[in-house]
Order: C-alpha cells, then structure tokens, then sequence
C-alpha cells in the first residue's frame, strides 16, 4: 500500500534535487549598476576597432557594464540573432546589416525613439538620405547607421608602377570600360608573375559585390514582388556573368581563392589588386605593402556604380524590457556613432555627416578617397531573403562560383539564378 | 555478495586473452601486423599531434609555406593564455559539465525505472506501451528540431538550460537495454525480500538497482558522451552566449581579433581533451559502455 | 560482451514479472509508477512534436510570425518540385555510401589487426578511439585547418611529394568526400569498439580447433572469424547507414553553414534547418523532415525484415 505513494515522492524527490542543482548552476553574479548585452559579427581588424569604441565608451561610463558577444559573420548570426528575438531573449543592442532589417521585419525589432536620439545629440538629418531611407520600416527608423561600405578597389602601387598603370602623381590611371581593367589586371599579372587582381571568386560575398554592380552598371533592375515571377533584366544578367567568367580567367583573376586566401594573395604582392569590401584595409596595412585604395571603375555605362551595404544598429525585441537597459542601450548606440572616426580607419565611409565632414576623417588616406561613392551605391534588392549573408547572397553565390569557374555558361548562370528567384517568389513570405 | 551474483547479462565483457597465443606465431606475420598498426596510428594521431603544434606556436608562424613542424622561434603557451583569459571557454565548459550530468541523471533515474516497470511489474497496457517505447528507437531526434524548438518556444524554455536538458533525457533504447538486463536477474532474489515485506520499489533499490551497477554505468558512460558531444539540439535551442556548451559556443563565438590559428587550435584542444582525459583513466569501463550499449542505441 | 546471441537467450529466461500475488485490490498498480515518469517525457519530447510536426507540415507556420494557416498538401507538392530537396536527399545518399563504407571496413581491419596483435590493446584502443571522444567542433576546426589551400598540412604534404594542392574545401567535387575524410577519421574508433568487442567474445577453443586442424591465421580469420561476427557486422552497417544519414554537424561547421563550394555539401537536414530557421520556414521544414523520415523508416524497417528472415532462416 505504501508502494506507489512512495515510489511517486522518490520520483518527485529526485526530480526535486535535480532542478534544485539546475536552479543553482543558473543563477550568476551580480553586475555594476546594469549591463548592456551587445551582439556583433565583427572580426579581423573591424572587430578589434569595435572592442576599441565598447572599451572607450566603458571608460566614459564606468557604472554601465557592456557584454559584447561577436558571433559568426553570416547567416549564422542572423539566423540566431532572430531565434533569440523570437525567443524573447535578445540582447539589448546588436549590430546589423542594413540590407537585412527586411529580414527582421516589424516583428523582431523596435523602432528607436527619435526623442531620446536628439536627447543625447543624434538627428535624423545627420545621416545621408539614400542611406535612412533604406532604415525605415512603416515609416519607422529601425536602424541607427553606423557606416556604409561600397566594394572598392585596392591596388599595390609598387606593382601598378611597374605595370604602368600609375600616372605622375603615383595614383592610379583612371579605368573606365570593360577592355582597361581587364588589361590593367594582365598587366599587373606579367609583373606579379601569378594572378594580376586577387578576387574571392568561391567565396560568397565579393561573387555577388562584383556581380550586382556590373549587373546594375549594364543597367540591370531586380524587382521582386511576392508571388512572383521575378523582373531581372536577363541581358544585364548575362552581361554581368559574362564578364565575370572573363574576369577569373586565371591570368587576370584566380577562380580558385576563398576569401582569406585572396587577402593573403594581395598581402603578400602576388597580385596587382584586390577587389572586396573595404573592410581588409587593415590586413593590408598591417602587412606592410605599398598600396592605395579607390572607387571601382565603371566597367559597364559611364556610372561606376557599386555594390554597398552599411553597418547599423538595432534594438531588438524582447519579452520584458529594463528602462535603465534600454537607456544604456542607447547611451552605447550613440556613443559608438559619436566615436566612429576611429571606425572609419577601418575603410568604412562613416554615416553620421559631423564625422564624414570632420578634417580627421578626411586626412585619413586612403580611407577618405572613396568616400563620394556614397552617392553611387546600389544596396541588394529588398526581400526578405536577400543581402549580407543571406539565402540569396548564398545561393547567387553558388551559381556565381560555378559561372565563374567555368562550369556553367553566363546564360545557363543567368536562367539557374532567376529560376531560384521564381521559386523564392512563389513561396509565400513568412514574415 | 554482489560479485556472485552478478547476472549473466551483456555488461561482463572482459577481454579475455589467452586464445590467440596457441596458435603458432609467424615473425614475419606478427611483424606485418605490428607496422599496419602502426601505420594507423599515425595517420590517425597526425590531426591531433598536427593541432597541438599550431597551438603552441606563435600567432605570426602558424601560417608558413611550407607548414614547419618547430618553428623557428620556438613553442609557446601564449594561445592557451589568452584563450583562458577570455574566460569563454571556461563558461561554456561548466554549461556542458552542467547539462551533460543533468541530462545523464535523468535518463538513468528515468529509463532505469522504466525499465524495472517494464520488467518486473505487471499491470494492464504494458507490453502495449513497451513496444511504443521500442518503436521510438526509430524516431531519430534530429526530425523533431523544428517541432520541439517551436515547443521550447510556446512555453519559454527556449534559450534555458532546461531547454537543452529536456528533450535529451528520453532515449528509449536504454530503456531497452536495461529491461534486457533486468530481465535476466533471476526472480529468486527478490522473493526473500518479497516475503519480508518489500514493496517494488524497495526491491528495486535494494536488490536490482545494486546488481546492475555496470550495466548502469554503461549507459550512463555513453549518455555522457552522447550529451557531451552533442551540438544540432543545443545549436538550434541556445542564442545566449552565456548559455552555450562547448560544442555551440566554440563554432558559434568568435574572438573579435580575426582569424588566430594557433589560438582557434587551443581552444579546439582544450574542448576536445576533457573526454580523452577521462579515457585514459576510465579506458575500461568506457569500453564496456560503449560495448554494451553501443549496438542498441546510436 | 554484446553479441547478440547471448542477449536473446537472456530476454527469454525473464518471465517478466509474473510473479505477482494475485490479490491486489489497489487502483493503480505500483508498475505504473515506475513507467509513468518516462512515459510523460516520452510523450512531451517524442510523441508531441512527432505530431505537432505532422501539424505544422500541414500548415504555414513561421518562425517570426504567431498564427497559421492550413494549407492541405501545399507543402508536400512544393517540396516534391523544389529540386534542392532533391539534391541534398541526394547528396546525402551519396554521402552515407560513401562514408559507410570505409566506416566499417577500416574498422573491422582495425579490430582484427588489434585482435591479432595482442599486445598494447589499451593503447592502439585510445590511438583509434581518441577522435571519436571529442566534440564535432573540434574536430571540425583541427579539420579545416589541416584542409587549408594554402598553409594546410595537407597540401603542405602534397607539395612535398611534389603533386599539385587540392581543393579540400573549395572544389565542389572535392569537398564532400573531404567530409568523408573527417568523418571516418572522428568516428570509426565506435565502430572498431564494436567489432573489438565481438571478436574477444569468440570463444578462444573455435580458434584452437582451427589451430590444430593446421588452418593458418589468414584463413580462420576468414572462414571462421569473419562469419562469426557477421551478426556484428549487420549491426554495425545498419547503425552506420542511420548515424551517416544524420550528417549535419560536421557539413555545417566546416563550411560555417554556407553548405559548401556550388552547394556541393548541403544534406538534407542543413536543408531543414535552413528552410526552417534561416528562411522561417518551420511549416515546410516540417514537411521536409517527414519525407526523409520516411526515408530512414524505410532502412530501418528493411533492416529489422531483412534479420527477422535471417533468423527465421
């Protein structure tokens, strides 16, 4: 009779310890006054200039404690990035790509208060129009730039100068069309005695950065309206692959590199130049090279248009918000705006116009060269699958590699592309 | 008493020697043999011997063309520091020490009872509700990710410990495995106890649950390893770094200094030594375990 | 000792707790007791979402949106014209083919070397097991480093022997089997273990009236031991089919999720979760999952057919 009662309370009893030891293994220690958990995805020299501003700002503000997290780059950080929101558990700042707030919707996300922005001195009006614009959300500003960071074109002036393409002055000779920079690359080639331009052609990011602005150069627009079909221009396409496929030629660009192993190539001068994001401007520096940095020409049309995306950040979702959090949320948002000169070293174009405009900024060679591409910059196409370290930057780029490669033509790359479109398209939007 | 009475199970695998050594040994055969293993061993320790190497030498050699097996200026522990100091690593060991003992627990309280319901109770519906048990050896965990997370979501067990911990304590082929070994106790043993009066759940503290310790230990052995290791279920459950086992935290966080070869192979060592620690300790009964239960569930 | 022959004659000497006064007048039997508490975690983590997912193949659920709606089959005919189902069912395939394989060959060759050799087990045990112990992260890390095109041991190795580097991780037709290679190399310590185990439970007087009977060590080893363990072997190969199947981890973190050069590497269950967690998806993720369900349930019920007529047999 005592049988079952007691084998219940043993049960009972044992599961009662367990979650009591689970309890204890989860409470943690105390913080300062209250901390700031902050999420980014920076690493290389960015990320050693973001710990830079989260240290500064720990400086300044001694009482507010700051757990910066840096996750991997990608889709696996937005993917946990949005889990953690739909979750409820999210940090209270984290950094994110502009072309991907589509990606978070009105859902995961809160808008920032224009108020207690202009309390602590940042206006809307500070920032570049094309770029606010593309982070609003029902006419809500859900991310806070930081930066925009076009695709540009690096080149070792030792090289070049051998390779005769530097003018006078040691710069380089303008390229304009498709013949000059395909050209300047074998040329620069003969002089390395391997490749002439150090590209990620397998690598997912430069294939599709190179690939959107010579399709946008050719004069190409992608529209993407849910349902579907897609409205690509199929000649730009064809265009834009067709060029690429030239480009990595083996000679002129490997097809082979992964992206670490093109900034080892341009590091160590076994190429002329390098075409990415401006963000290796570090690797570059640090590897003692003698180079320059520019806009990349206009290959197609007479408007060098160029892939970009920029940096901003957001305050995500959570279950149960902490006022006094959410203030230092905001104290630390601002201060690394206010602080991003020291960011722009890095090679991004700073958003906010105080910093753009200061003289620091444009004393800073050859970070502030490019910086007019601002105004010629095409972000990815709005869809919820689209931009940085996305599905479709992911799956673009696994059609890119192949037509560069060599194993697909530009016409079969161009119809494999916008099938997965179509198909992308008729799958209704989970947002 | 207990050595007597040791039931016959699968769990007394002790490898018995002596066979091999009548039959008549060639030099040259014993030879061939010695060198392919050899041969084996060190293709297989290259990796580790490879990943230690990097992790001792300086952040600027580990990436020379050719690859050096000593660099020039020498080892050095510095990757180990500063891994250590960032204090990650630390962390994530005490989340995977946490969950993995928890997880081992409570599969064992719960198959083991089980088990012993299974075995040597009756009542209406059993063997009904065993072959439904039986029948969840074919449910892989891994088609369940999406339900259970969107689960764990619906009732804020997402991004906990008890998240993680849960849905990993149900593993019928234990059950399985333990009702085969109580099965095989002989039910004389406990007819003296029955006699004086003790109820199922007295029989099964005192009398089965002593005479399975190695079974008992098998399963809890790969358990452990099984929950150690595990990364899919605390990938998908897990956002908060602070949450993170060893496994999640060590692919999923970065340091913010770029790619540092020799410190990513510390970090990869050290997480990957705790096990092969215990190994070198336990080497027998972590044979036993994985022997024992190995074949009924993975 | 887990030959499976032992175990069957032990499950028939239980009479399974028949030993039961017979004048119980209680309202619950105290055997529910001990089964309750595994079968309510049993229901919530297995059964629940087996059908919650069943549901949710049904419908357009999201992943960033509360609410769904029924979509009948929707799901199910999508997926059957989505053709990266189709590759990364078929890229898994391949993979558990071509993983299976030297799985359980190099293991077998292991634990008969080891078994012939006698001396040192313990050590030759931890030299092959050693790998298996260690988290997927690890060993998906040492891998990548040892894969690098141009500072990786590998390639420095092929260049010492004067051949032309590989593109371990970056060549689509390379980079699946470079997966293989990681594979077998972290987990075939288990399945050595289980043959290990097998053949010290041969009992050593077979051997010796082999030994007598002037049978040399080649030819035991195949004409007794080999057939002896074949019980083994069928387990070993259906395990081995199921665990390779499974692969996810390992494509994953070596390739950080992008699911390899051109796709190459990108299994079904990364087709899951990409659906399922990056795209939102969870309704057709769900729906996905069944399908290669199905597909496991098929060899696992094939396997259980296909012993259940040996024995017979």
């Amino acid at each position: 009779m005592s049988g079952p009662a007691l084998s219940r309370r043993g049960f009972l009893g044992a599961a009662g310890f367990t979650a009591g030891v689970l309890l204890t293994g989860c409470a943690t220690a105390p913080s300062p006054d209250v901390t700031v958990a902050y999420w980014n995805f920076f690493g290389g020299g960015d990320g050693e200039r973001m710990v830079g501003l989260v240290d500064r700002f720990r400086a300044d503000n001694p009482r507010i404690g700051v757990s910066a997290t840096t996750l991997e780059w990608g889709s696996p950080y937005y993917t946990k990035l949005a889990m953690a929101c739909a979750g409820g558990r999210a940090p209270d700042l984290a950094t994110l790509h502009t072309s991907r707030l589509v990606t978070f919707g009105r859902d995961l996300l809160e808008p920032w208060d224009l108020a207690e922005l202009e309390a602590r001195g940042v206006r809307l009006d500070d920032f570049p129009p094309a770029v606010t614009e593309r982070l609003a959300v029902d006419g809500e500003l859900v991310g806070l730039p930081l930066d925009t960071h076009p695709m540009v074109l690096y080149y070792n002036t030792d090289v070049c100068d051998r390779a005769g393409l530097l003018d006078a002055s040691g710069e380089l000779r303008p390229l304009h069309g498709p013949d000059t920079l395909l050209d300047a690359g074998r040329r620069a080639a003969e002089v390395t005695g391997a490749t002439g331009i150090a590209f990620a052609a397998t690598g997912t990011n430069e294939p599709w950065m190179l690939f959107w602005s010579l399709y946008n150069q050719a004069g190409g627009r992608m529209d993407l309206p849910d349902g579907g079909p897609a409205r690509v221009d199929r000649d730009a396409m064809v265009t834009a692959m067709g060029y690429l496929q030239a480009f990595c030629d083996g000679t002129i660009a490997s097809p082979t590199l992964d992206s670490d192993a093109a900034v080892a190539t341009f590091a160590s001068a076994q190429s002329g130049f390098l075409v990415t994001g401006p963000w290796e401007y570090t690797s570059a520096e640090t590897a003692g090279i003698p180079f320059s940095m520019t806009r990349f020409p206009a290959v197609f049309g007479d408007r060098a248009i160029v892939r970009a995306d920029s940096h901003c950040f957001v305050v995500p979702r959570q279950d149960s918000v902490d006022p006094t959090v959410r203030a230092a949320a905001y104290d630390l948002a601002v201060s690394m705006l206010d602080d991003s000169v020291s960011w722009a070293e890095g090679g991004h174009v700073p958003a906010l116009a105080a910093v753009a405009e200061s003289p620091e900024y444009l004393a800073m060679q050859p970070q502030s060269r490019y910086r007019d591409v601002v105004d010629d910059v095409e972000f990815d196409p709005v869809a919820y699958y689209s931009g940085s370290g996305s599905t479709m930057m992911n799956r673009a780029a696994q059609t890119l590699q192949a037509v560069a490669g060599g194993g697909l033509t530009p016409e079969r790359g161009a119809d494999d592309l916008t099938a997965w479109l179509d198909t992308q398209l008729r799958l209704e939007s989970p947002l | 008493m207990t050595t007597t009475l040791d039931p016959p199970g699968p769990a007394t695998t002790s490898p018995p020697g002596p066979a091999r050594r009548r039959i008549r040994r060639n030099p040259l055969v014993t030879a061939t043999i010695y060198s392919a293993l050899a041969a084996l061993t060190v293709i297989w320790a290259a990796p580790l011997v490879w990943a230690v190497l990097t992790s001792l030498k300086h952040e600027g050699e580990t990436t020379t063309v050719p690859p050096q097996l000593v660099p020039d200026s020498g080892f050095t522990v510095q990757a180990y520091v500063e891994v250590l100091s960032v204090g990650d690593l630390t962390r994530w060991f005490v989340n995977s020490t946490i969950v993995a003992v928890a997880v081992t627990a409570l599969t064992l309280v719960l198959s083991a009872a089980a088990a012993y319901g299974f075995s040597r109770t009756e009542f209406r519906g059993r063997r009904t509700l065993f072959a439904i048990t039986v029948a969840g050896v074919m449910v892989p965990s891994q088609i369940l990710i999406v339900p259970l997370y969107e689960q764990m979501l619906a009732v804020g067990l997402a991004d906990t410990y008890l998240g993680v911990i849960l849905p990993q304590i149900v593993v019928p082929a234990m059950v399985f495995i333990l009702k085969r070994f109580f099965d095989a106790i002989p039910h004389e043993l406990e007819e003296a106890a029955r006699i004086d009066g003790a109820g199922p759940l007295r029989i099964f503290l005192t009398i089965v649950l002593p005479l399975s310790r190695p079974i008992l230990a098998a399963v809890a052995i790969f358990v452990f390893i099984q929950c150690w290791n595990n990364f899919l279920w605390p990938f998908i459950i897990l956002s908060d770094p602070s949450l993170m086992t060893l496994p999640v935290g060590l692919v999923q966080v970065q340091s913010s200094f770029g790619v540092r070869y020799a410190q990513v192979m510390a970090g990869a060592v050290l997480a990957g030594l705790p096990l092969v620690v215990a190994f070198l300790f336990f080497q027998r009964q972590i044979v036993q375990g994985i022997a024992t239960t190995g074949l009924g569930g993975r | 000792m887990s030959a499976p022959s032992e175990v069957r004659r032990t499950e028939q000497t239980g009479p399974a707790g028949a030993a039961e006064p017979a004048s119980r007048r209680r309202r619950v039997p105290p055997g529910v007791w001990f089964v309750l508490p595994f079968m309510l975690s049993y229901v919530a983590f297995v059964i629940w979402p087996l059908t919650r997912g069943l549901w949710m193949s049904f419908h357009d659920t999201s992943l960033v949106r509360s609410g769904s709606e029924f979509v009948g089959l929707d799901n199910y005919t999508r997926l059957f014209a989505d053709p990266l189902v189709w590759s990364s069912l078929w890229t898994t395939l391949v993979f558990t083919i071509g993983s299976t394989i030297p799985l359980v060959l190099i293991a077998l060759v292991m634990a008969l070397l080891v078994h012939a050799g006698g001396r040192g087990q313990w050590f030759w045990r931890l030299a092959f097991f050693a790998p298996y112990l260690m988290p997927v992260a690890t060993v998906a890390l040492i891998w990548n480093w040892l894969f690098q095109n141009d500072v990786g041991l590998l390639n420095g190795l092929l260049g010492v022997l004067g051949m032309q580097p590989v593109g371990w991780t970056s060549d689509p037709s390379v980079a699946l089997w470079s997966v293989v290679l990681l594979t077998v190399w972290w987990t075939v310590g288990f399945n050595f273990l289980l043959y290990l185990a097998a053949l010290q439970a041969i009992p050593p007087d077979v051997l010796e009236a082999a030994a007598t009977d002037g049978a040399g060590r080649w030819r035991t080893t195949r004409s007794i031991v080999l057939p002896l363990i074949a019980p083994t072997t069928g387990l070993v190969l259906v395990l081995q089919l199921l665990a390779s199947l499974k692969l996810f981890d390992q494509a994953y973190i070596l390739f950080s999720g992008d699911g390899g050069p051109e796709g190459s590497v990108t299994p079904v269950l990364q087709y899951v979760y990409d659906t399922g967690f990056v795209g939102y998806r969870l309704g057709y993720a769900s729906a996905i999952s069944y399908v290669f369900f199905l597909l496991i349930l098929v060899i696992a019920l094939a396997h259980a057919w296909l012993a259940g007529r040996r024995r017979s047999a």
